[in-house]
């Protein structure tokens, strides 16, 4: 990038609003996936304004910006794989508007999930996602990857909660779609083009968001299976049976092995642990569901029920949950995450699939993830310095992917394609969808300025 | 349209699937609306190689294509307004398969709602969108229109229940979207693009559909208020509450008073009614149903009813579902919108409504999905008079003005279609309206699929 275009970034931004120091650079080089690159500058807009005269500016020169919440993405969605400018929304961080009369709230991209949700709280509201990085991952970068979470079964993803955006598209025109009505049908669905669109079509610089009112009681159980089939079949059972948990999460052997030997929890190392959460607005309505859930663990041959009499309790049963993420991630060197989703049926056939995929290439992969809705979590344990071994990693990816389809299922459930899923997007997508996708991008983003190289659409 | 081109369409349907009678482009030029364009030429769609080359014809001469489900539009989506080929989606109507385990509909587009809904119920499954036409319109232009319903409130609308489509695209590829997964992002939304478009992207030849387990219990409840507030405290109360009701219909009045007139159901006088239906298993229903006749008591409603059967709950629904033909006692015509406005402000676009009324000398009923705020509101007046007419639109200019001031929406679910076109330019702002027609022309770029619909021509905008 030249001096002078950085000069003019300054004069935009602002002085403490822009940089080109190494350390930023290198902050910025990457995000929680495997995936490096080094941007030429960083910037923190803190208006819609600076958003839209930088993009200008980027169509002007011609350097490539990207949109950047808080890095916790896990596909490379916010490596800038092609250098330019990082756009870090971080500083357009406000609440705007809690309005519990309209059920909306209205907030600046770079409000970081928690923080909604602790300014929600004394409402008795919610903004349901619930991403398990919800502690450090922004809304804007949630509406970039339209994020989901365990209560996915029950109360969807982000998509279902966004009634409207303001965008600046990739020539820096603005544009607001939506409003605060829950419905509307006198447009193209724009705002839901753009929920899940990786900061590829346009930057949001503010969103609308529908709030629920959050359950009053809650009700937890852990189940523990032997045999993998029988705990796909209580998933299934218990999806059928009218009531919808508000969590249904399952964890495989693997996953349960790497716990027992990080923590104390002294987990039974069997097939297949399902969690399960019913809500309701009375504890004897919690109680009720919770009652018909474990009835269907039951009929599936469980070697245990455990049910939470009391909130530490339940708090006990969901440690081995929370702990699936960072102790796997620490017991090798490298991790990749996926997030593969198949129909509900098919979730133990995938689970045994990955077991078997693990064993063909001899790589350990160990699986959680949410049973309700049928995504899944494996995520692969490896040793990137060792060449050998990252060549039977990627192999096993493929036949992930290659499986997940052949189930009738898709890559990714919430994670995006970003970097680490291009080159495989045309397992499902045909090339008129491709040429679709590419041509709307053209729309948005003429000069492919924003965010180029992710979602393989740009070659 | 020249006799080369008819030449080619015939060759392109198949004989058997097109048909220039008098009889069918009468049949075929109406839709929900009052307005009547008979098409040039009528092709009943086989499939979609068949649905192909029409489409290819049809871009060859430069012929306008407008599908047509059931033909129960509201805003005019299904009427070929600039002639051509009426592509009548109606016969491919088979469901293709109900996976019980993965909860999974697969279906033509020509399938009736209804039917839908039944066949899933006989196997415990539940769809849930039930646009009030639900006996006779098809999935196809539920997906086309994103149709609401009774049930929107809990369930939402037929959007979130569409995990795939396969479609015909303008040029006659094909295009695949979805699939059979609750979750995926994988590249953009093209579902939910094509879902809402009113035919005007792709011809829908294929539906996947995502079902849920059959509810096994039901309650109803109604209440009655004296004023409009208590009836917003009464709604604002009940979603507050954490209870997510199936539905929580509105109806003010006038609609009362019509409905009394028309039914004789023994209504007591008020200005408003609301009506909330519950479901899920029977122990969490008779909570609920506590729970919310409390609520409504509390609001000032008087008085209270909890159904004790389905056949005093089918009592209580009585007044709402003879809301269609009763609202006509107040008029032989009517323009019917379809606002949404943000659930605050339910109570103050009605009063709005009811001064927009006093002030143009004409009865505007209004009842709707208090749930989420959407509001059909009844401009009635009588066509024979036309200085009634004239004041019948501009009341619907002043109630769009009004709804749009108030944050809200023009269409909650029927759609823009030709009647709402001039009117889009209010509320969706001019980068939003380009990234439109980008999008059209990217589906498009002949033009040939249902022209003049949706869209405003740049002409229009303000
Ligand atoms: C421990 C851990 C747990 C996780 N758990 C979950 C989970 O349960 N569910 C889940 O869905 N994900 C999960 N993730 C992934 C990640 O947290 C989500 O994808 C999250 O939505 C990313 O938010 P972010 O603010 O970090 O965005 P980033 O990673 O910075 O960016 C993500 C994408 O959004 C785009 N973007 C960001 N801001 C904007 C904007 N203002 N306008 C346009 N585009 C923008 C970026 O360009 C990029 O393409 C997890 C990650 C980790 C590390
Ligand atoms: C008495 C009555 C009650 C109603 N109640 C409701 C209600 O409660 N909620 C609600 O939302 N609506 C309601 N409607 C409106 C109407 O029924 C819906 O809009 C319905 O979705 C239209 O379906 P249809 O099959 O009749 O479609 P049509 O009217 O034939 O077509 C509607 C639109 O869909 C397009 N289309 C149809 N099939 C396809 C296809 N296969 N591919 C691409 N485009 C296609 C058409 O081009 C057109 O733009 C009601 C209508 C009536 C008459």
């Amino acid at each position: 990038m030249k001096t002078e275009t950085k000069d003019r970034l300054r004069a935009i931004l602002g002085e403490a609003n822009f940089s080109d120091q190494l350390i930023d650079l290198v902050s910025y080089s990457s995000d929680a996936s495997e995936h490096l690159h080094r941007p030429d500058a960083a910037a923190w807009p803190t208006s819609a304004e600076q958003v839209q005269a930088v993009v200008r500016l980027a169509n002007e020169e011609g350097f490539p910006v990207t949109a950047r919440g808080a890095g916790t993405g896990l596909s490379g969605l916010s490596v800038p794989s092609r250098g330019g400018l990082v756009l870090d929304l971080g500083r357009m961080d406000r609440i705007l508007d809690i309005s519990i009369g309209d059920r909306v709230a209205v907030v600046q991209p770079g409000v970081v999930y928690a923080d909604l949700a602790k300014a929600l709280e004394p409402h008795g509201y919610m903004f349901p996602p619930d991403p398990a990085s919800g502690k450090a991952c922004t809304l804007g970068g949630n509406v970039g990857t339209n994020a989901g979470g365990v209560k996915g079964a029950k109360y969807g993803t982000t998509r279902d909660y966004v009634l409207g955006l303001t965008v600046v598209l990739g020539d820096g025109r603005l544009l607001r779609v939506g409003n605060r009505a829950m419905k509307s049908v006198s447009g193209f669905d724009l705002t839901r083009l753009f929920v899940g669109s990786e900061g590829v079509l346009g930057i949001v610089t503010e969103i609308i968001l529908k709030i629920s009112p959050q359950p009053l009681a809650t009700a937890t159980t852990l189940a523990i299976f032997d045999d993998l089939e029988d705990a796909g079949r209580a998933v299934s059972g218990v999806m059928a049976s009218g009531v919808i948990p508000s969590v249904l999460e399952i964890m495989g052997r693997e996953t349960l092995r790497a716990i027992n030997q990080n923590t104390d929890l002294a987990l039974p190392e069997v097939d297949a642990m399902l969690l399960a959460e019913t809500d309701g607005c009375t504890q004897g309505e919690a109680d009720y569901q919770m009652e018909r859930v474990v009835e269907q663990f039951r009929a599936h041959n469980p070697r245990e029920v455990k049910r939470a009499e009391s909130a530490a309790q339940a708090a006990g049963l969901w440690k081995a949950r929370k702990s699936c993420y960072p102790v796997l991630a620490r017991l090798r060197p490298n991790f990749m995450l996926e997030d593969i989703t198949v129909p509900m049926s098919q979730v133990a056939p995938m689970l045994r699939g990955i077991q078997d995929i693990a064993a063909r290439h001899r790589v350990q992969i160990a699986t959680f993830g949410h049973a309700g809705d049928g995504n899944l979590h494996p995520q692969i344990l490896y040793d990137a310095a060792d060449p050998a071994e990252k060549e039977r990693v990627e192999a096993a990816i493929h036949d992930l992917f290659a499986l997940a389809v052949e189930l009738g299922g898709t890559l990714t459930g919430e994670h995006g394609i970003g970097l680490s899923k291009a080159p495989y997007m045309d397992l499902e997508h045909n090339p008129v969808a491709m040429e679709l996708m590419r041509s709307i991008k053209k729309v948005c983003d003429p000069n492919n300025i924003l965010n180029p190289g992710k979602m393989g659409l740009d070659g | 349209m020249n006799s080369a081109a008819l030449q080619a369409l015939r060759q392109a349907a198949g004989p058997d699937y097109f048909s220039q009678d008098a009889g069918d482009r009468l049949i075929y030029a109406g839709d929900g609306t009052c307005f009547r364009y008979p098409p040039e030429a009528v092709v009943r769609a086989r499939g979609p190689e068949q649905i192909s080359r029409v489409m290819a014809a049809c871009g060859k001469y430069h012929v306008p294509v407008v599908p047509r489900g059931a033909g129960s539009g509201l805003t005019g989506g299904a009427l070929p307004v600039a002639g051509g080929v009426l592509l009548d989606m109606a016969g491919l109507n088979r469901i293709k398969a109900i996976r019980k385990r993965d909860q999974v509909a697969v279906a033509e587009p020509g399938v009736v709602t209804g039917e839908l809904q039944a066949a899933a119920e006989a196997q415990g499954l539940f769809y849930p969108p039930d646009p009030a036409s639900a006996a006779f319109c098809t999935l196809g232009g539920n997906v086309a229109e994103n149709a609401g319903g009774m049930r929107a409130v809990k369930y939402g609308v037929t959007r979130d229940y569409v995990l795939g489509l396969r479609a015909v695209l303008p040029d006659g590829r094909l295009l695949k979207t979805g699939g059979a997964n609750i979750k995926s992002v994988v590249g953009y939304d093209l579902t939910r693009l094509l879902v809402g478009s009113e035919g005007t992207l792709a011809v829908i030849y294929e539906i996947i559909l995502r079902l849920l387990p059959l509810p096994e219990d039901r309650a109803t409840i109604n209440a009655f208020y004296a004023d409009l507030d208590k009836a917003a405290r009464a709604v604002e109360g009940l979603l507050a509450s954490g209870i997510r009701p199936v539905a929580c219909e509105f109806m003010d009045g006038y609609c009362l008073k019509a409905v009394e007139s028309y039914a004789k159901l023994g209504l007591p006088p008020a200005a408003a009614m609301i009506l909330v239906d519950l479901d899920g298993p029977p122990e969490v229903v008779r909570r609920q149903s506590g729970q919310v006749e409390t609520i409504l008591q509390q609001a000032g409603g008087e008085p209270v009813r909890v159904a004790g059967d389905r056949a005093e709950a089918e009592g209580l629904w009585r007044a709402r579902r003879a809301m269609g033909p009763a609202v006509y006692q107040h008029g032989p015509g009517k323009l019917n919108e379809d606002v949404a406005v943000p659930l605050g402000s339910l109570a103050e676009m009605v009063r709005r409504a009811h001064l927009v009324g006093e002030k143009r000398g004409l009865v505007i009923p209004v009842f709707g999905h208090a749930g989420d705020g959407n509001l059909h509101i009844n401009v009635m007046h009588d066509p024979a008079y036309p200085e009634q007419v004239s004041q019948a639109h501009q009341a619907v200019s002043d109630l769009f003005a009004h709804c749009l001031s108030l944050g809200g929406t023009l269409s909650g679910e029927h759609g823009v279609g030709t009647t709402k076109l001039g009117f889009v330019g209010a509320e969706m702002d001019p980068v939003g309206l380009e990234l439109m027609r980008g999008i059209k022309k990217v589906f498009d770029p002949a033009g040939i699929l249902n022209p003049h619909k949706k869209l405003p021509p740049p002409e229009v905008l303000p």
